[in-house]
């Protein structure tokens, strides 16, 4: 029997084929997922093993069965063991041998390989919500068993129970929107359709997929092709005088294609398609038609037109195609989910459709999660959740632990949102109000490598190409906007182009013909409403912070260290075992290499391009290499002084900022003196920063060649007025006095004794004063100085330390090799725990009261914000409370002098010229910034000395461009070898064990040795060499 | 037809009035309020494309072009926002930059849409920079030019060439802004299908597509143009004639996108620049037989007396007059009443008159009273038809506007175009059938299809006129089949037949008869044809100037007076007639072998430098100007003829 003349029929079909089904459930299935993205990943090699191994064991309760694409495409190929016993496994990353050991020890043995399995139970599967998908594991060839899970019984009773119009309004009332990307409610435009005139009507599918990064249609068009032929049904008969309908999909979808033409010949065999359907009298056939290959033919009106046999150009509505679509006939024209939805929402009624979804976007929509994330795929979730969610909960976040930016939705006609928007529910709403469109489904996951200046780029080429060439906004204006954009990454652009490409921007907009040009300028415009701050670094700065745009710069990890120090020159000649050059190329720019070899936060590697084949170069510790060499050779190096000039710069601080920018203007030849109020030079590098980070003799060895370049240092002298400087006669002032207070959590009981702030702690230690440290420390706080504080504590004999923290470890801001030696000391990191109260006894601190805390929505910085959890209070009983929850500077110093102060009680001043309101006044380092690390401490201090010198001279102050070299080092441009680029571990220095390290302050990392250094340097790709080539 | 509904709307505030179906720009223009277009015009779809024209329309979110944008009872419409006036000087800066526009070295310079409204919107120069993109000028067709660089893509000539024209060469190739209109599949223009009608030429808004005849000879506010009528074939296109110093610029379809507006190539561009020698002074053959210039007195004087003297030694029919249907209606008739009352003589015929007799005789033949001249279709009838069948002739040729009927029939009516034909047939290859007979199998096909047509409807008059399939496609070399199928194309529908010199030049009366009888079997309401006369007022000529006897050569003439004016085609018999002359006097505009075989050659105005009327080939009556003054020492044929009766008269009268 398989042609059904009544519903009764296809009822008898459904229980026919459901017990045959349940038959087979007594024998091992083993589903092999045979999506596009699993047969280019070699599923068809899985299948072919698992065939021959079940042969050659001879066993005879498996059936292999086919099935398409479940979303984790990144994790193809993809195998589901369904077993009588042992229930439902789903292998992932198979490989043929793989297939073997599963063969053996699952097949035969009935255990689960559980290594290779995916965990359903993550919030990854846990958060998502299948309905579109829910046909994707079984077999798209196979019209049975579509039946089996309730196929055609929604046309069934459309047919037989429903009136067109019911089906319409159930349509409606259901609210589905067009999950083409307007969204645009599909019961509205069938209502336009059924009153239309005319004795003939089409419906259509749109299957063109072509948004960059998105697939979410072919997956069901390939996994669930008769949804989408039972939806059309249902449509045509609700819109009557339907006979005919088409489905245009792309011709870049081959199985997607034959595997629908395989299913409406299957469903006209069953008398599902053509006359007479289920004995109702009903009539409808269906043409597969292959899109053209244009982007463009995605849009309605040019569909149709490509249908027709002309070129695909759109044409100006209204009319619009529910009035004059194909031939010139009423047209309803749906996007393939849209359709998909339809025999569900007939099946289970509007309610349980809107049951899932917000308050105007209801249902599920199936997505594709691309770019950098970690779970990149397919996933279906109900509309309204929360963007972060999909990011972070069933993405798992961006990987390699860099930074989200911003996702890309919407495709080339969508927008960007950045990570200060995580709380936005994706729905048509929400999407929208932030300049994006929730388009057809794609999800482009950017990190801090991703140059949103290069992305608007990127996608304008796509628009630029893929415009149908009719309109003149469309095809003269993208053009210009990407000429625009081009200039600006070319370091080229100027402020008044931002104004032009916003002005082509909102044209192109609102003057193209169709959805293509109006919406071609939202990468554009939504990268300048959230991401203005990196056009501007391109366009004044000559910088791309992402280090994307290849004009500006010769390698990435030179251009984003802060000093743009040569990190592939060094790297280079280290490779050549020339380490006194690479020593003398380095101090061009940095006074501390020793120090900064050694507790560098290293920004510079995490843009290195050699972690896309392994893992990052390890750029510091090769600094530290070569500037160790140097020391302990005895290397001197002296930079040329010039003649000494009369006027004389006064600098608060003698930390990395202000030693820096003293160690600059001395070499200009002015005099310079450095107000210390410690008793030691260094600032924060000298009483922070411990001793077992950063000895320190090195540190002063490096503070030496500084003052020997004649600067005065006047230790334990504070300023506290900056008038007096100048009446002394120092001509400017230089500001760099850090940040030093440390903040208070406000709890109650704060005052008691046993409590430290922990740069009070660790300068208590690094000065030789030995605090006071109890049995039980703890210590609250995620940064770089509560872990410090807590290892210190330690080492001051403490038993027990613990780090509070009121986050996931994850979100922790502190150096992640720090937080893992710290753990490897024994140090109990307790996240997700804040305190709400001290305890005390006897006036000292006896016990914390604490809460467990519960992270909900994200915050500005994309980081979610924690909350207490009712009930969880609880106590821990601790002696020594060590509190580094952030520093903030002390700025009583300016109280009256003219000098602004800004936020977070820093020191107002231009950012790019360091330059305070007060003329003569500049500031940089911590006191300007809030806490940062010491590179960038440096850069402040170089770019104070250039505004400093261009002050004293007279002339007007410009952004700091940093001076070639004073010394010519050749370096050698000597490409890697092709065996040098193949992928090999990095080298890791060698570092004191776990145990030694507890009792003492003695370094731990020890430096590379030499041979070690040629061999990591030789893992550099030289990418400064590819810059000078493409000049 | 009911009256259209009228509307009321608001633009910028005032309440305007129009017609349900208008667009906002129709009414925006009945209303004379001014709105930017370059990729409108008139009486070709609307596309939206250029956005000059978008408007601000309430409860639209976008602006929506006034162009393509259906008017509404009470519609709230603002043309000239700040906005809409920044976006349209937007657009034309992105224009002038997308491409190399350069007006000053522009053919168009002064006569360009796209220049106008740079000054309207005094855009002094564009703020973007140019792109100088390198793209090609197509130079290869003999009479049009086509610059991409000065191209704006409108797509005006696309939608010309492809709605009007029929013909669809030209379209666009590759997207975005590789964007360039393309000459069928790519090729160079002079390779391609094009016909070198111009009517693209006619549509451009810019200097992109320029004539080879007309650029830099004047610009349209130099010029004075004059309404006119071509004679060159029976379809007499109207024609605007752009004049300049006594020279003529250019000739327009005088209405470019109504069915005769593309004209053809030698209307358009021939009739511009001819490079045939002209006759400006008479001439004579003195005694020692030299041809030599004389006197206007000299040659009429030498044309009376030869015409007195030939008068009293032969009969009066020794002498005879040979007109060219060329000439229109008022030189027709004074030549015939010349010919016939002031020399006397009834031996008179027209250049094609033998087609005529072709004609005549086989309506004659064919026994039907309803086969007249006179019931012949107009061109018009091919656009309403479902098949037009051509039978023995090529209009592209011969007839190029009215091949563009049928072309536009088949483009856009789905009309079948079927073509019978011999001859290699420009036709043929764009027909859905193309039967190409042996020459002697014609008229056997002709009969085999008037059969099968005829058997289904059951109306034959004649079945022993009746060819078999089988005998048709032995005599043509045809598979039977093919004849077949042809049939059933042809019967039951609109079926208008068109035929030409293939059939009017053979001299087979009956031949004509086979093919009216298929066209009265086509429809079944009454015959419809159209004959494809050969020359620009043969109509006329046949009306005036023809008896239906056998034509002049019958008579051996020893003196003939031939007025061939400016017909650059010598039919055969001319030539014939000419040689058996013993006095041979030649009445032309062009140096011909006639005129070197002339005794007395009189020197005849071309068709810019005389009036008149002429009959089309469907019998639509035409009027033309005089649009040049003819060189110093011209007279027209009307006066010359004036003055060779008045110097018979005379001595006739004086005793």
């Amino acid at each position: 029997m398989t042609h059904l003349s009544s519903v009764e029929d296809l009822d008898k079909l459904r229980a026919a084929v459901q017990s045959q089904l349940a038959q087979r459930a007594s024998k091992i299935e083993i589903k092999i997922h045979l999506g596009t993205c699993g047969i280019s990943s070699g599923a068809r090699a899985i299948e072919e093993a698992f065939t021959r191994e079940v042969q050659t064991q001879k066993l005879s309760n498996v059936v292999i069965t086919e099935a398409a694409c479940i979303g984790p495409c990144e994790r193809e190929p993809i195998v589901t063991v369904v077993h009588p016993q042992a229930g439902r496994v789903i292998y992932a990353e198979l490989t043929p041998e793989r297939v073997t050991t599963i063969v053996e020890r699952h097949l035969i043995g009935g255990k689960p390989v559980s290594e290779w399995t995916l965990d359903t139970k993550l919030p990854q599967f846990q958060l998502q919500k299948i309905r579109i998908m829910h046909n994707q594991d079984m077999d798209p060839r196979s019209l049975d068993e579509y039946i089996a899970r309730d196929g055609y019984r929604g046309l069934a009773k459309a047919l037989t129970q429903m009136a067109p119009d019911d089906i319409i309004a159930e349509v409606g009332k259901a609210g589905l929107r067009g999950r083409g990307g307007a969204g645009f409610p599909t019961g509205t435009k069938w209502t336009f359709v059924r009153r239309a005139t005319g004795d003939e009507k089409f419906v259509v599918c749109n299957g063109d997929e072509g948004d960059p990064g998105a697939y979410m249609n072919r997956a069901v068009l390939e996994g669930n092709p008769h949804s989408v032929i039972e939806g059309m049904a249902i449509g045509a008969y609700a819109i009557g005088n339907v006979r005919h309908g088409y489905l245009y999909v792309r011709a870049e979808y081959p199985l997607a294609i034959e595997t629908l033409q395989h299913a409406i010949e299957e469903a006209r065999r069953y008398g599902l398609l053509g006359k007479n359907i289920l004995g109702t009298g009903f009539e409808f056939d269906l043409t597969v038609f292959p899109g053209a290959g244009a982007f463009v033919c995605g849009e309605e009106t040019a569909l149709l037109a490509s249908i027709e046999g002309k070129r695909g150009n759109p044409r100006q509505r209204p009319p619009f195609p529910a009035n004059k679509g194909l031939l010139d006939k009423p047209t309803t024209l749906n996007n393939v989910e849209t359709w998909s939805n339809i025999p569900l929402i007939v099946l289970n009624g509007a309610e349980w459709f809107a049951s899932l979804g917000s308050d105007r976007s209801k249902g599920t929509k199936t997505f594709c999660l691309v770019g950098k994330i970690n779970n990149s795929g397919l996933i279906e979730v109900p509309l309204g959740t929360p963007l972060g969610q999909i990011v972070f909960d069933i993405g798992n976040g961006v990987p390699e632990g860099r930074e989200f930016k911003a996702v890309q939705i919407g495709g080339p006609s969508g927008g960007c949102i950045p990570i200060g928007h995580l709380n936005t529910p994706v729905d048509y709403e929400s999407v929208t109000a932030l300049g994006a469109i929730m388009g057809s489904g794609g999800l482009i996951v950017m990190d801090e490598n991703n140059c949103m200046v290069d992305t608007a780029k990127f996608f304008l080429q796509f628009t630029r190409d893929e415009s149908c060439g009719k309109c003149t906004p469309c095809r003269a204006g993208i053009p210009k906007m990407l000429d625009i954009l081009t200039k600006i990454t070319q370091g080229k652009g100027t402020m008044e182009d931002l104004a032009a490409l916003t002005e082509l921007a909102e044209m192109v907009g609102s003057a193209s013909l169709c959805g293509l040009g109006q919406t071609a300028p939202n990468p554009v415009l939504t990268t300048l409403r959230h991401f203005r701050n990196e056009y501007e670094a391109h366009i004044i700065d000559k910088r791309c912070p992402a280090a994307v745009c290849q004009a500006l710069f010769r390698a990435p990890c030179q251009h984003t260290c802060p000093v743009e120090l040569d990190c592939p020159g060094y790297i280079a000649l280290a490779k050549e075992g020339r380490f006194e050059d690479a020593y003398k190329l380095i101090r061009q720019r940095l006074p501390f290499p020793m120090s900064v070899g050694r507790v560098c936060d290293h920004p510079c590697e995490v843009k290195c391009r050699r972690a896309q084949v392994d893992a990052a170069v390890s750029i510091r510790d090769l600094k530290r290499m070569i500037a160790d060499y140097a020391y302990e050779k005895g290397v001197e190096f002296l930079p040329p002084v010039k003649p000494r000039k009369p006027e004389r710069v006064a600098i608060v601080g003698a930390g990395p900022a202000g030693l820096t920018a003293a160690y600059e203007l001395a070499r200009e030849g002015y005099g310079v003196t450095i107000f210390e109020a410690l008793p030691v030079a260094g600032g924060m590098m000298a009483v922070a920063i411990p001793e077992y980070r950063l000895p320190k003799r090195i540190l002063n060895a490096e503070i030496n060649g500084i003052v020997k370049l004649g600067v005065e240092l006047k230790l334990n002298t504070r300023i506290d007025d900056i008038d007096s400087l100048f009446k002394e006669g120092y001509k400017a002032v230089f500001l760099a006095c850090g940040a030093h207070k440390g903040d208070k959590i406000g709890i109650p009981g704060e005052d008691a004794k046993g409590i430290y702030d922990a740069i009070e702690f660790l300068k208590e230690t690094n000065l030789g004063r030995k605090p006071e440290v109890g049995e039980r420390v703890a210590v609250v706080g995620g940064g770089n100085s509560a872990i410090d504080a807590a290892r210190v504590a330690l080492r001051q004999g403490a038993k027990e330390v613990s780090i509070l923290y009121r986050r996931e470890r994850k979100d922790m801001p502190a150096i992640p090799e720090e937080i893992e030696s710290a753990e490897e000391e024994g140090i109990h990191i307790e996240c997700l725990t804040a305190p709400t109260k001290v305890l005390t006894a006897n006036g000292r601190i006896s016990g914390l009261e604490c809460v467990r805390m519960e992270l909900r929505e994200f915050d500005s910085s994309g980081r979610r914000t924690p909350h207490p959890l009712a009930g969880s209070e609880h106590t821990i009983l601790v002696d020594t409370l060590i509190e580094a929850i952030g520093q903030r500077p002390d700025t009583s110093l300016v109280k009256d002098s003219g000098v602004k102060t800004g936020k977070g009680g820093t020191i107002a001043v231009d950012p790019r010229t360091l330059a305070t309101d007060r003329p003569g006044v500049f500031g940089g380092g911590d006191v300007a910034t809030g806490p940062k690390t010491v590179i960038w401490a440096v850069a402040a201090g170089q770019r104070a000395a250039n505004s400093i010198i261009r002050y004293l001279q007279g002339k007007p102050l410009s952004p700091f461009v940093h001076r070639d070299g004073y010394e010519p080092i050749e370096v050698p441009a000597v490409s890697p070898t092709e065996e040098e680029v193949k992928e090999r571990k990095r080298i890791e220095p060698s570092e004191i064990a776990s145990k030694e390290r507890r009792s003492s302050f003695r370094e731990i990392m020890l430096a590379y040795t030499g041979e070690q250094s040629r061999e990591e340097a030789s893992r550099c790709l030289r990418c400064d060499l590819e810059a000078g080539a493409q000049e | 037809m009911s009256e259209k509904k009228e509307i009321t709307l608001t633009i910028n505030g005032e309440k305007v009035k129009g017609n349900d179906g208008d667009t906002i720009l129709d009414i925006c223009r009945a209303n004379n309020i001014y709105v930017p277009t370059l990729c409108y015009l008139e009486g070709l779809s609307s596309v939206g494309a250029c956005r000059l024209c978008v408007v601000e329309i309430e409860g639209e979110r976008r602006p929506n072009p006034a162009c393509t944008y259906p008017a509404r009872n009470g519609l709230v419409v603002k043309t000239h926002t700040e906005e809409l006036e920044k976006y349209r000087r937007l657009i034309l800066e992105l224009i002038f930059t997308e491409r190399n526009h350069f007006c000053w070295f522009c053919a168009a310079s002064g006569d360009c849409e796209l220049q106008s409204l740079a000054y309207r919107y005094q855009m002094d120069h564009p703020r973007y920079p140019y792109t100088f993109p390198s793209l090609a000028t197509d130079t290869l067709n003999d009479f049009l030019v086509i610059d991409h660089n000065r191209c704006i893509l409108c797509g005006r000539c696309v939608r010309v060439c492809n709605e009007v024209v029929g013909n669809h060469t030209l379209d666009f190739g590759r997207r975005g802004w590789r964007t360039t209109v393309i000459a069928d599949l790519n090729q160079a223009l002079g390779e391609s299908s094009c016909i070198s009608c111009g009517a693209c030429l006619q549509a451009c808004p810019t200097g992109a597509i320029f004539s080879k005849v007309s650029a830099y000879r004047g610009r349209v506010e130099e010029c004075q143009s004059i309404q006119s009528v071509c004679s060159l074939c029976g379809v007499g296109c109207d024609i605007n004639v752009l004049v300049k110093d006594n020279n003529i610029v250019r000739i327009d379809g005088a209405n470019l996108t109504s069915p005769k507006g593309p004209l053809c190539n030698r209307g358009r561009f021939l009739q511009v620049h001819n490079t045939a020698t002209r006759i400006t002074a008479p001439l004579m053959v003195d005694k020692a037989g030299i041809t030599q210039t004389a006197s206007w007195e000299e040659a009429l004087d030498s044309v009376a007396s030869a015409i007195k003297d030939y008068r009293r030694r032969y009969k009066r029919s020794s002498i005879a007059g040979l007109i060219s249907s060329i000439c229109p209606n008022e030189t027709v008739e004074a030549f015939a009443r010349f010919m016939r009352h002031t020399v006397g003589t009834s031996s008179l015929d027209i250049v094609d008159g033998k087609a005529y007799r072709t004609l005549t005789q086989g309506i004659k033949a064919s026994g039907k009273s309803i086969l007249r001249l006179d019931t012949e279709s107009p061109l018009e009838a091919i656009l309403g038809a479902s098949c037009v069948l051509v039978v023995g002739a090529d209009p592209l040729e011969s007839h190029p506007v009215a091949a563009c009927y049928m072309l536009r029939a088949r483009t856009h009516n789905r009309a079948q175009l079927v073509v019978i034909d011999s001859q290699d047939n420009c036709l043929g290859s764009r027909a859905d059938v193309w039967l190409q007979p042996n020459a002697g199998g014609m008229d056997m096909v002709i009969r085999a299809l008037a059969g099968l047509v005829a058997n289904k409807s059951e109306r034959l008059d004649q079945p022993q006129k009746v060819t078999s399939v089988a005998e048709a496609a032995q005599a043509s070399g045809l598979s039977p089949a093919l004849i077949t199928q042809t049939a059933d194309i042809i019967r039951g529908g609109q079926v208008v037949v068109v035929f030409g010199d293939g059939i009017l030049d053979k001299r087979d009366p009956g031949l004509v008869t086979s093919v009216l009888e298929l066209a009265s079997l086509a429809n079944t309401d009454g015959p419809k044809w159209i004959s494809l006369k050969p020359r620009g007022n043969s109509r006329g000529a046949w009306g005036v100037g023809v008896d239906g006897g056998y034509g002049i050569a019958e008579t051996r003439p020893r003196l003939l007076y031939l007025l061939l004016a400016d017909d650059g085609y010598i039919a055969e018999d001319c030539l014939g007639l000419a040689e058996q002359a013993e006095f041979l006097v030649v009445q032309a505009s062009y140096v011909s072998p006639l005129t070197q075989a002339a005794d007395v050659v009189l020197p005849s105005p071309i068709w810019a430098g005389r009036a008149g009327t002429y009959i089309s080939l469907d019998g639509r009556v035409g009027r033309s100007q005089r649009v040049l003054e003819p060189p110093p020492g011209m007279r027209d044929d009307l006066e010359i003829i004036a003055e060779l009766a008045k110097r018979l008269e005379k001595r006739r009268r004086m005793p």
